[in-house]
């Protein structure tokens, strides 16, 4: 994959930068927010990092810049994770929280990718997510992490992911601000499941 | 840091409280009794003269001449018993009177003590006489009452005489408030002498309301100096408070970047290199810091806001209950719960989550066979039970949401003492209200939303 890999520390970039071409990808390294902005109007990315704080142009700015190329963006941030984070406006593609190790980056990279290439309309009732487009019922923007949760409780799978109750409860927000009657809860003996509402 | 200055202020106005109290009721004690000991002096006194004080010296005679002859001393013109106005008579008053009779005449004090020098008379001044509303009955064995003197205008002879009777078989004391009495014989008959002290009790009572009103005022004005002291006082520890959360929190991140890059250092030494002992440790050591790093992270600065995004507070204990299960089975400890349905917060997801964990964690360490958990909502209060079974002795303790707290029974227990004083953390910057407490070696930890 060719990556844009930006972030202020320079040590970060050079580590960063070996471990991924490492793991078979292109990296072009750079620094600051007016670099990005440059590289993504000259060159075509697969995929942009950034760092939450980025210099001379704010990382929100490019968050955008990204979007609206196609380009999906996974954003590090010094905060962990939580559902404020993930009804951002405007929503990078996924959010990985320092510190972590070099597989949860690669591991989210995989998983961005994978759904970007997706063509598969995953539905619950009224409810759909274009997992390529990164939207909810193809308004509202969805991280990668959200649509995988989705995804396993669409498969009535048991969820692993550390950082699920984070996304389900920004997906019950969403689902809630589109006004579906569908929510994620927690069934006794049956652990989380999609569930239609029935309000009288 | 306000519990301190509260506490502070507290203890402040509690010893001015204690030390105002004790010298107020000291000085009031004192002047009360004072003023009982200057009245049975002069019941004494009446006592002495056969219940009558003696009032020659009520005429101007002291106007006279030094050189003319003294009448005698006038008796009482209400005494009616014989006994009693004969009584009446006084020689201690004759060379006093000669003495005082030639100060007059020289314009100095007429007054003067047996030793030469001016001062107080006390009950021997010659004014005493005129100025002392009193009366005294005397009564024989037949208890009939008879008046020996009566200088009282607030009573009629005959409510006296009944009064007197009533104090019959007391000594001495007060009755009706200002008057003071004494009940005394001569072999004979028993008298019963009452005194008006209603002008000498006045300034008691005039420092006494003083004392009251004067002290309340005092404490309203060291409650508010306590207050503004307070505040001054612990201005710079607050100040220092904070920046050590700042600190702390700027540490954190810091300290976040490196670690993420050795991380990666490793990763790029191991893969060129093959995996060895030394990237084993680094990695694990990189683990350790990354834990203790994020622990002194939640306790940085934790100034939440309330979160747009509900949370779904019961699911959330449920699944993470649910998930933490097995970790009790394996210490062979049985988890229960109780959870109210739906209940929602305006808490950060995250935050909720780390509350959660660490009581949950507390429980699985703690534990000795059991722990039970317990979710409910009272009209808008979030109540959050979490009990197991220790062996603590019986009472509070709140020390355990202190930084740093490891109780002995947790000796060798994985842990820096930071789990419960972040939920600490958490509760407080929601206005809520937590407590433990141990009862028949069951630990009770309550939280209040």
């Amino acid at each position: 994959m060719k990556l844009l890999l930006a972030d202020p520390d320079r040590d970060f970039l050079k580590s960063y930068g070996t471990l991924l071409t490492l793991s078979d990808h292109t990296v072009t390294t750079v620094f600051d927010g007016t670099q990005v902005m440059m590289k993504l109007l000259s060159q075509s990315f697969d995929m942009v990092i950034l760092n939450e704080r980025m210099h001379r142009i704010p990382t929100r700015e490019l968050i955008r810049e990204s979007r609206s190329k196609g380009i999906p963006v996974i954003v590090l941030s010094k905060q962990r994770l939580h559902s404020e984070m993930l009804t951002a406006e405007p929503l990078a593609s996924d959010y990985l929280p320092l510190p972590f190790l070099p597989k949860d980056l690669l591991e989210a990279i995989d998983l961005v990718r994978r759904q970007r290439q997706s063509t598969e309309i995953l539905r619950f009732e009224d409810v759909s997510i274009e997992a390529g487009d990164f939207t909810l019922c193809g308004t509202l923007p969805i991280t990668a992490g959200e649509t995988a949760i989705f995804y396993v409780l669409l498969q009535h799978e048991s969820i692993s992911d550390k950082r699920a109750e984070t996304y389900i409860t920004a997906l019950n927000y969403k689902l809630e601000k589109l006004q579906k009657n569908v929510r994620i809860r927690y069934l006794m003996n049956d652990g989380y499941r999609l569930v239609k509402m029935n309000y009288e | 840091m306000n519990k301190a200055k509260k506490r502070f202020i507290l203890l402040t106005e509690l010893s001015v409280l204690l030390l105002l109290t004790f010298l107020l009721t000291v000085i009031n004690v004192l002047n009360f009794t004072m003023a009982a000991d200057e009245a049975d002096m002069l019941t004494e006194r009446i006592a002495q003269r056969h219940g009558t004080m003696d009032r020659s010296q009520l005429e101007p005679k002291s106007m006279k001449p030094a050189s003319q002859p003294e009448q005698a001393p006038d008796k009482p013109s209400q005494a009616v018993s014989t006994t009693a106005s004969g009584a009446g008579s006084d020689t201690q008053t004759g060379d006093n009177s000669s003495t005082n009779t030639e100060n007059a005449a020289k314009g100095t004090r007429p007054f003067r003590l047996d030793n030469g020098r001016y001062g107080f008379l006390g009950p021997d001044s010659p004014e005493m006489a005129s100025s002392l509303r009193y009366f005294t009955y005397s009564f024989d064995k037949e208890g009939t009452a008879n008046v020996v003197d009566f200088q009282m205008s607030s009573v009629s002879e005959e409510e006296a005489a009944a009064w007197a009777e009533s104090l019959l078989g007391g000594t001495t004391g007060w009755t009706n408030l200002t008057y003071r009495y004494r009940v005394y014989q001569d072999g004979k008959n028993t008298y019963v002498t009452v005194i008006d002290q209603d002008r000498e009790l006045w300034p008691c009572y005039r420092t006494l309301l003083i004392s009251l009103f004067g002290g309340a005022a005092f404490v309203i004005i060291v409650f508010v100096l306590a207050q503004i002291s307070g505040k001054l006082m612990f201005k710079p520890v607050e100040e220092a408070d904070r920046k050590q959360k700042l600190f702390i929190a700027k540490l954190e991140n810091e300290f976040k970047m490196p670690l993420t890059i050795i991380n990666a250092d490793t990763e790029i030494l191991e893969r060129q290199s093959g995996t060895n002992e030394q990237t084993k440790s680094i990695n694990k050591q990189v683990k350790r810091m990354t834990r203790l790093v994020k622990d002194l992270g939640f306790l940085s600065v934790f100034e939440e806001t309330e979160s747009h995004v509900k949370t779904n507070l019961s699911d959330l204990m449920t699944s993470m209950l649910e998930n933490s299960r097995q970790m009790f089975s394996d210490k062979q400890q049985t988890l229960t719960y109780t959870i109210e349905p739906d209940i929602t917060v305006n808490i950060k997801d995250e935050t909720v989550k780390r509350l959660l964990r660490e009581l949950i964690d507390n429980a699985q360490k703690f534990s000795l066979t059991k722990a039970n958990f317990t979710l409910e909502k009272h009209h808008d209060r979030i109540k959050l039970v979490q009990t197991n079974d220790t062996t603590l002795p019986n009472g509070s303790c709140d020390q355990i949401f202190d930084r740093f707290t490891i109780l002995e029974n947790a000796e060798g227990t994985e842990g820096a003492g930071l789990g419960l004083a972040h939920v600490k953390e958490i509760v407080k910057s929601y206005n809520g209200r937590l407590n433990a407490n141990v009862k028949d070696g069951v630990i009770t930890i309550t939280l209040n939303l």
